[in-house]
Formats: C-alpha cells, structure tokens, sequence
C-alpha cells in the first residue's frame, strides 16, 4: 500500500537535520526498512520525512580513544564488516537479509527499540551509550537507559541520535551473540549476546549479558553478569549465572513460543553465546 | 518533486510524489514491469533491484530516496555484461536459471536474479549454505530452491571463467 501523503527534505549536515526534525509532525528516515512498512500499512503518518542519508557526520566507524564511535546511519553490512566486537558483528550479520542489511543502519534498528530487534542486545552486552543531539544541545545516554517500551525510547521526538558508543576490545575480551530464528520473519524468539574479560589466570573480570525476544524491550542480565564475574566460567558457574538470566522479567509468551520456552531457550542460547565469548577471550 | 537518477543506464528525470515507492515508479511511470510486488510486507524480495550495485527491496524504499543513484532492474541485467559474455542474449545468471529451469511460475525469478547478482559480486564462488543464506531475502514458492542453488553456482562458474563479476567489472578469472 501507499503510504498517505508527506513532505520530504534531505538535509546535508546534522545541524540542518536537528532544524527539520523540529518542525511539527516531522520524523527521521535513515534506512527505511522499519519505518516504511509501518508507514505502507498506514500505522505512522509523519507530515514530513527528514531523509539521513546525505548527513555525513552520521557515518563511518572510527575509534575515538577508549572507545569506537559508530554513526548512526552506518549500514547493518558495514557494521558486520567492520565493527570492533564479535557480538556485534554477528547481530548485524543476523539482522534481516541481505536487501534489508544493505539499507537498515544501527542509529535506526536502535531507535526503532523493537523488542526482538538484535543490535540491541549486542550493544547491552557491550556496555554502549548513545549520543543525542537536540535543539538544547547533546547529551549521552547508557544504551540501558535508553529503551524504555517496546518500539519507546528515551529520546525526545526532536533529538537526532548522532552516534553510537561502544568500549574498545581490551586485552583478554572476546563476545558473541547467538540467536534462535523464528523461522517465517527472521527475528529472533529469543537473542543472547555475551561480553566476557577474562584475566591471565581466566577468571572473569568483567561480563555483559544481553537478551533480546524476551522481555517488554531488550535487556541487560544483570544478575546472570554479577554471577559470572570472579569465577573461571566454568560449566557449573555459567549454568548456575544463567539461571538468573529471566529473573524479574515479564517473559514473552505468543503463538511462535511460550514463556516457559523461552526461558529454556535462554538457558541454551546464553550457554552457547557464553561459550563463544569465552573461547574468543582466551585466544 | 523532480528527482534525477539513473536507471539501467539512462538518465531519467522525474516528477514524482514523495510518498511514490521505488516499484511503483519504476513499473508505472518506466513501465519496467519485470520487477514484481509479491507481498506486502518486505519479505518476499520479488521486487528486488540493483542501487548503486547492490541488492535493495524497492516496494520498502521511496523513488525519492534514489534520487542522484543508479538503478539496475532485471531489464538491466544483462546490459551489465559484455555481449561476449551473454548467452542468446542473457546475462549468465538468466541462462544458468533457463538452463537449469530454476523456476517454475517464475514470479520470484526477476528478485532472485538480483539478488544472486550482488551475492556473486561479493562471492564468486559461493557454496551451497553461502547460497542459501545469500538469497534468504528472496522466497521461491514452486522450487525447493534446490535448482536455484545449483543455477546461481553454474553462474559463478561461467563469470569466474570470463574473469568478470556480475557486475561486469574484471576480476581474477579462478579463485586458488
Ligand atoms: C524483511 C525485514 C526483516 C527484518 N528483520 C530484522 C531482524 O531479524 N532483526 C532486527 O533486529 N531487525 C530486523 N528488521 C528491521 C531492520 O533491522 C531495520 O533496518 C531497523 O530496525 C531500522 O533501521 P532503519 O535504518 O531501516 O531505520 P528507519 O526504518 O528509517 O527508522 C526506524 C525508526 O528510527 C528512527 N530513526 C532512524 N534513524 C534515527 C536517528 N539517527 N536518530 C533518531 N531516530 C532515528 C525513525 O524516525 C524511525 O522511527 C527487518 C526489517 C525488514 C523489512
């Protein structure tokens, strides 16, 4: 179907974007591919459209001292190619299919904050943060602050996420995502992403859990991670951390799976993710 | 509003609404019908076209977002290569899918050859699993998509002998 009628602009810097986005009824397009078919189906009816992709500062990885800065409008094949992190890689490499890969960008699958969306659980598990750039200005969020509903963020309806932020892979690290696909769409049932540092003896020194399918939005297992630090991640210590890994959240129950489910497939696609990480970590 | 783009080649210059999708303009205002709607929820990539060389749904994307790009549509395809290269005047992906009848009603044929285009161009010798999780975007109805495996391998086989991507830009002939 064809979307109802709006305007279209494409501003070339950041600043003139921020300008368009505060025009009433304006929203951002960056790769389409989750705002366009809300829009065909008449669910989103924006008065005006503010096109990205001719606003430079939103593109490119760099790193950025102790930390990578990835562009908003960096595409889910260019995040697969050549971002810092396993993890993150994999849920770019993961998200959707090819057509959907070429034109979908990170700023976008964030900001869209669909609850089984994958970059959102990578970047839990890895600890990022967002900037956001606003007529009063800019301001950093922890990417776990930043969901706050399904398809609801934190940011302001005319702020412009700039950039995303993740840590630099220090010595000892390594991360994966795993994710059990519902068959028909893609998405995940249910998506572990695992962040692991391990010191030279191979105790874990730092862990990040993130879990996406499951919740109200995507999440950090924030218990799962405190179980995990201090120990060797051994079978034992990782099966018991994983026990935690649902704990106080409203787990999603639909016709593609139940509650209890998912919990399980937690269970597995956490151990697998973890095993990945820690494999990686010692290498 | 005006946009300007290329399309399989020749500069083309429009009115178009901002709300116009890619397909739609391309069917209806270019009449270039060989790219399908099959669904309408982005997922079935009958309506798939080349932008800038690389594979895009065009129902989930707007006409004026390509303004100032280049769009390859089936009707392109072969142009792509040089005439050497064309078999009866077919790009080796649509005599290799003739060949090994890689389609039986044939709608999702137009989205599978683009598609099998951009993974060959990034791939020349895919494998079977490399095949398949290339053309996930792309849903064949009548197949199995057994035989669309084998005729996007056959491509690759004819491409990497000619020293061409699908594309039409040189590259080494055989891969060590
Ligand atoms: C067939 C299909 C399969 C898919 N499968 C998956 C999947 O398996 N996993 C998955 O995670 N996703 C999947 N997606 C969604 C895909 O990842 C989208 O690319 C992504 O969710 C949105 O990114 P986009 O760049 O296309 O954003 P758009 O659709 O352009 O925008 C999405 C929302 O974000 C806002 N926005 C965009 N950029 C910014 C910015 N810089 N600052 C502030 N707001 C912004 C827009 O205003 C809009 O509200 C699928 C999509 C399709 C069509």
């Amino acid at each position: 179907m064809t979307p109802e009628e709006f305007g279209y602009v494409r501003p070339s810097s950041l600043a003139e974007a921020v300008a368009a986005l505060a025009q009433p009824g304006a929203k951002l397009l960056a790769g389409g591919q989750s705002l366009l078919p809300l829009m065909r189906l008449r669910f989103a009816a924006p008065k005006t459209l503010v096109d990205l992709q001719d606003v430079a500062e939103l593109r490119g990885i760099e790193a950025r001292g102790e930390e990578v800065r990835i562009g908003a409008f960096t595409s889910h094949v260019d995040v697969a190619a050549g971002a810092p992190w396993q993890a993150l890689r994999e849920a770019a490499e993961q998200t959707g299919d090819r057509q959907v890969r070429r034109l979908g960008t990170i700023g976008g699958a964030v900001s869209h904050a669909d609850p089984a969306g994958d970059l959102p659980a990578a970047l839990l598990a890895l600890g990022a943060r967002v900037e956001l750039v606003g007529p009063e200005g800019r301001r950093s969020l922890a990417i776990d602050e930043f969901f706050v509903g399904p398809l609801m963020t934190a940011a302001q309806e005319n702020e412009v996420l700039e950039a995303v932020f993740v840590p630099a892979e220090g010595k000892g690290s390594g991360s994966a995502y795993r994710k059990l696909r519902q068959e028909a769409s893609g998405f995940a049932l249910v998506g572990v992403a695992a962040r692991l540092r391990l010191d030279g003896a191979g105790r874990c020194v730092a862990a990040g859990i993130g879990v996406t399918g499951v919740g109200f939005t995507p999440y950090r297992a924030r218990a799962t991670e405190e179980l995990l630090v201090g120990t060797a991640v051994s079978d034992v210590e990782v099966e018991k951390a994983l026990g935690a890994i649902v704990q106080d959240i409203d787990v999603a129950s639909d016709a593609y799976a139940s509650a209890e489910y998912r919990a399980e497939m937690c269970q597995l696609f956490g151990r697998q993710a973890i095993a990945a990480a820690k494999a990686q970590a010692r290498s | 509003m005006i946009i300007e783009l290329t399309v399989n080649g020749r500069a083309v210059r429009r009115d178009v609404e901002p709300r116009a999708l890619l397909v739609d303009f391309l069917r209806e205002e270019l009449s270039l019908t060989g790219t399908k709607i099959g669904c309408d929820t982005s997922q079935c990539g009958a309506c798939t076209v080349l932008l800038d060389g690389h594979a895009v749904k065009s129902c989930n994307m707007l006409a004026v977002q390509a303004q100032g790009r280049r769009v390859v549509t089936v009707e392109g395809l072969r142009d792509l290569v040089p005439e050497n290269v064309q078999q009866e005047g077919l790009h080796p992906l649509q005599a290799a899918f003739w060949n090994s009848h890689a389609l039986q009603c044939g709608f999702c044929t137009p989205g599978m050859l683009m598609s099998a285009c951009d993974l060959l161009s990034e791939n020349p010798d895919p494998s079977d699993e490399e095949v398949r999780h290339g053309l996930e975007g792309n849903l064949c109805r009548c197949t199995g998509y057994e035989p669309i495996v084998f005729a996007v391998q056959q491509a690759g086989k004819t491409l990497r002998e000619a020293g061409l991507s699908p594309l039409g830009t040189a590259r080494e002939g055989v891969r060590e």
